[in-house]
């Protein structure tokens, strides 16, 4: 009998939600045409007395026309949110995803969802001048927001040191801080000169980083992976270059035994590393070359790429990043 | 009856699992050669080892054939055993050729343990046993209980009920899962590997924790035989014979329930083995279970076997997790078996 | 042996009452026809008799003890059933299906006796099933299978045989064969017989006890030519029949043609 009741309160629990979610969608809509009409009005109004601001291709070969310098700026990508700040522009920051977790302001500033999942009400109540975003972000999303009548701007490029200037560059321009983007720009440029050139002529060591095993699966950095670049400009040998999507054999891993491994600096996953069936059993292991590092700084293409680099060197050649 | 004849057939096959094994550790993508993966089984057999030299082998070439391979062969026939076994069982309570041990909702149930524990990021192990794997067999008894409670009746539990059960709360919580994945984003593709069914992490320990539970329950299928044939012949005839029905289904549906849980703590969500393994053997040797217990066991290491070394070698080096090698054998040849006995299914 | 008595009898589906009060017992005579409409309680009153359903204690008694109080195995070696539909997808042969009635004897670590085989060739001489021994059950017609539950309910080596509409979907040559063959089983082996029957003319035929339940009570009990009247029948299940009579002392009930 209890049981016909709680599910009877089931089904009338889900249908008055489902009706007040409803009335919650036509509600936004009719705010959001609302608001629409005023901002094309208002951007109509304004392209006809003065010249735009920026004129601009992003990174997906769109143009985009910015009236004025954006002051509100809705990031979605932790890379973005960490180039924002870093160029002196955090302040301007009204949106950031909830896996932007870089630098510690930011978490002050209001979630708008996940990389995949942005809550679009969120974004058009925040009322931003644009919307920066990068890889993961769905087209449709895209064509929603701007259909509101707010400009996004695709920050992508080729996965590389220089895709990443390119990026910190793109937002520099959109955000008029393109002085301090050349400083860290230059200053990233000389790191990555400085690794080159002292790891050069000596020997290679050979290296395995680590992204899931175990139970999680035994994931890597393949050689069709940006992080598989770093680790051979760090002077290392990737074990795993042969391998393409990610994946690895656990048997390969044991056959290659590379010196040096190299994890995200969990301590958990450290643990759970060395205790783990065949990576327990390697020389690395045994020999204490496991090494955590931030992975924020090996798989973000931002600025603290190049202290990445700095970093993957000074594991893979200890002897010769001595300062 | 197990006749004599029988008997042979039986020794014979158990050789011939024996051999596979040999055989599959030979096999994987590390560079070892055959003779040289031989040597090194050999050395770890008592008697043979005393004639076999191993010193100039690579210490890797052990460490591979030894911690990597046999554990996970063994661990991939332990779970063959369990699921084929439990699948036995599980077709002889419902009266129903399809059912499989997933039926009362333990892979649902064990895939939200898993999720849970992926989620909340709990990664430290117990008593040697990761938190994933305490959290699917968790995950899948509690769903179990939960199954049969509902489905409950006075004390007894009609097998249509328990069928809508354990369909039920398995959308609810395949759904919940859904659900979970969505406000996790970063956390979806250790979810989507563990489900695939995976026995890539087999250490000898995992081999130890789950050799003792598989055991023992299916020496307790074996000791039903008996009855498990005359409860096929209808639940109240059953009764009529003197069977005890109801506390032998519980008890079954229970061991069973334990066994498959344990493995797919172990390994995630494996399917097709438990129901095709001794549906295909039903229809080989027949329904006396005295004589398909055996067979179903033998056949469902095989059958394991076999699809873990495909998983490890169709795409080197990348690795396909198992559970979708044995869909994508097992679902063909069901259908294969479905057409094939259109006419006696009818 | 085989003496039943029954006393209050009820049995209820949620609020719906089947079986009221009802008390009878069974006399010395070995050919017992339960018959009734549809719906008056003949099958729940052999079902409690199996103890298929739950019972109360001191309700029913074999041999003057408290059929409750029997292990079931124990009763299996004395109450053996012939249910309606023989439901068996799975193809085990017919003597595999009879060594089935010997569950109740067989112990778990011995296994079946030379004594098991022995009876179930025996039982299936009787039923003249011995040439389809080791044929699959799925392969049988109709009749043969119905003959091979009853071989397994005869193999149970009971002292009652309970069969519920045991020829209702055979023709009518096998409708006879069996039932001769279950009267002269009941008569050779002093077996008491109880059959749930539709076709009142073979109730009158064979048996000499005949139950006629209307709405879960006993509405009249003893031989079948003193049950079996023009009026009990018009009472019972509102139909007008002729009686006629043959052979000096059988009787014949026809539908006249209205």
């Amino acid at each position: 009998m209890w049981k016909k009741f709680f599910m009877i309160v089931l089904v009338i629990a889900l249908g008055v939600s489902l009706i007040g979610c409803a009335d919650e969608v036509s509600d936004t809509a009719e705010e959001t045409a609302e608001a629409t009409e005023e901002v094309i009005e208002s951007e109509e109004s304004e392209v006809e007395e003065n010249e735009p601001y920026l004129v601009f291709t992003d990174g997906m070969d769109r143009e985009i026309v910015l009236a004025e310098e954006p002051l509100r700026v809705v990031s979605v990508a932790p890379s973005i949110t960490e180039t924002i700040f870093a160029i002196g522009a955090g302040d301007r920051l009204i949106g950031r995803t909830d896996y932007c977790n870089y630098p510690d302001a930011s978490q002050n500033v209001e979630s708008i969802g996940s990389l995949q999942e942005v809550n679009i009400e969120k974004i058009s109540e925040l009322e931003p001048d644009i919307v920066l975003a990068s890889t993961h972000f769905k087209e449709e999303t895209l064509n929603k927001i701007e259909s509101l009548g707010i400009p996004v701007a695709m920050i992508i490029s080729q996965e590389s040191f220089d895709g990443v200037y390119k990026n910190i560059e793109d937002i520099a321009t959109i955000l008029n801080k393109k002085d301090k983007a050349n400083i860290i720009i230059n200053d990233m440029k000389a790191s990555v000169e400085y690794v080159k050139s002292n790891v050069e002529g000596i020997e290679k060591k050979s290296v395995y980083y680590v992204i899931g095993y175990g139970e999680y699966g035994d994931f890597t950095a393949t050689g069709d992976t940006f992080i598989h670049q770093m680790l051979e400009i760090a002077g290392g040998e990737n074990v795993a270059k042969d391998a393409t999507g990610w994946k690895f054999s656990l048997e390969k891993l044991v056959e290659s035994d590379p010196e040096v491994i190299i994890a995200e600096d969990n301590p958990s996953i450290i643990a759970g590393i060395k205790e783990a069936n065949g990576y327990k059993d390697l020389s690395a292991i045994k020999n204490g070359n496991l090494y955590g590092i931030n992975k924020g700084k090996i798989e973000l293409m931002g600025p603290r790429l190049a202290d990445g680099l700095e970093e993957l060197a000074k594991i893979l050649h200890p002897e010769v990043f001595e300062k | 009856m197990i006749t004599k004849n029988n008997r042979k057939i039986i020794g014979l096959y158990t050789v011939v699992l024996f051999v596979i094994i040999i055989l599959a550790s030979t096999i994987g993508v590390a560079d070892i050669t055959f003779s040289d993966a031989l040597r090194i089984i050999s050395s770890k057999i008592p008697f043979i080892k005393t004639f076999v030299n191993i010193e100039n082998i690579k210490a890797s070439s052990l460490l591979i054939v030894l911690n990597i391979r046999l554990p996970r062969i063994i661990l991939a026939g332990i779970v063959g055993v369990a699921l084929a076994s439990s699948g036995v069982v599980f077709q002889a309570i419902f009266k129903n050729p399809m059912a499989d041990p997933y039926i009362l909702g333990i892979s649902s149930g064990a895939a939200f343990g898993a999720t849970l524990v992926i989620i909340f990021g709990i990664s430290f192990s117990f008593l040697g046993l990761s938190m994933i794997s305490i959290g699917a067999f968790l995950g899948a008894m509690i769903t179990t209980f939960l199954v049969y409670n509902i489905a409950k009746l006075n004390n007894r539990t009609p097998v249509i009920t328990l069928l809508l059960s354990g369909i039920a709360i398995s959308f609810f919580l395949s759904a919940f899962i859904n659900l979970l994945m969505t406000m996790n984003n970063d956390q979806v593709e250790k979810i989507v590997f563990w489900t695939m069914g995976s026995v890539s992490a087999a250490s000898w320990k995992s081999v130890a924790i789950s050799i003792l539970p598989v055991t023992i329950g299916v020496s307790i299928f074996v000791f039903f035989s008996k009855e498990l044939n005359v409860i096929l012949m209808g639940e109240e005839t059953a009764q009529n014979l003197g069977i005890n029905v109801e506390t032998i289904r519980k008890l079954l549906l229970g061991v069973a329930s334990i066994v498959s849980a344990a493995v797919v703590a172990v390994s995630g969500i494996i399917g097709f083995v438990g129901l095709i393994v001794p549906h295909a053997m039903r229809m080989i040797v027949g329904p006396d279970h005295k004589r398909l217990f055996p067979y179903t066991i033998i056949s469902g290491a095989v059958f394991m076997i076999v699809a873990d070394t495909i998983s490890r070698i169709a795409l080197n080096p990348t690795e396909i997790p198992i559970g979708v090698i044995t869909s994508l054998i097992g679902a063909p040849y069901f259908i294969f078996l479905l057409v094939k006995n259109k006419k006696i299914l009818s | 042996m085989g003496q039943i008595s029954i006393n209050n009898l009820n049995h209820s589906y949620g609020q719906t009452q089947v079986l009221k009060d009802i008390s009878i017992d069974f006399n010395d005579d070995r050919f017992i026809t339960v018959v009734g409409p549809n719906g008056s309680g003949k099958t729940t009153f052999i079902k409690k008799l199996l103890r298929n359903y739950s019972l109360n204690k001191k309700t029913i008694y074999l041999d003057q003890k408290d059929i409750v109080t029997y292990s079931s195995k124990n009763y299996a070696t004395k109450v053996a059933a012939v249910p309606q539909n023989t439901d068996i997808r799975y193809d085990f042969t017919v003597e595999e299906i009879v060594l089935m009635g010997r569950t109740p004897y067989v112990e778990r670590f011995k296994g079946e006796t030379t004594n098991d085989y022995a009876i179930v060739n025996r039982v299936l001489e009787e039923t003249d099933l011995i040439s389809l021994k080791d044929r699959s059950f799925l392969t049988l017609s109709g009749g043969e299978k119905q003959r091979v539950i009853i071989a397994r309910a005869l193999a149970q080596e009971p002292e009652v045989l309970i069969l519920d509409e045991p020829i209702n979907h055979l023709d009518i040559s096998h409708k006879v064969k069996i039932m001769k063959l279950i009267k002269k089983l009941s008569v050779e082996k002093e077996i008491v017989v109880i059959t749930i029957l539709h076709d009142l003319n073979f109730s009158l035929k064979y048996s000499n006890q005949c139950i006629l339940l209307k709405d879960g009570k006993i509405y009249n009990n003893g031989h079948p030519n003193d049950v079996l009247t023009k009026k009990n029948i018009s009472d019972v299940y509102d139909v007008n029949v002729e009686i006629l009579e043959y052979n000096n002392q059988e009787k014949l009930i026809v539908l006249p043609i209205a």
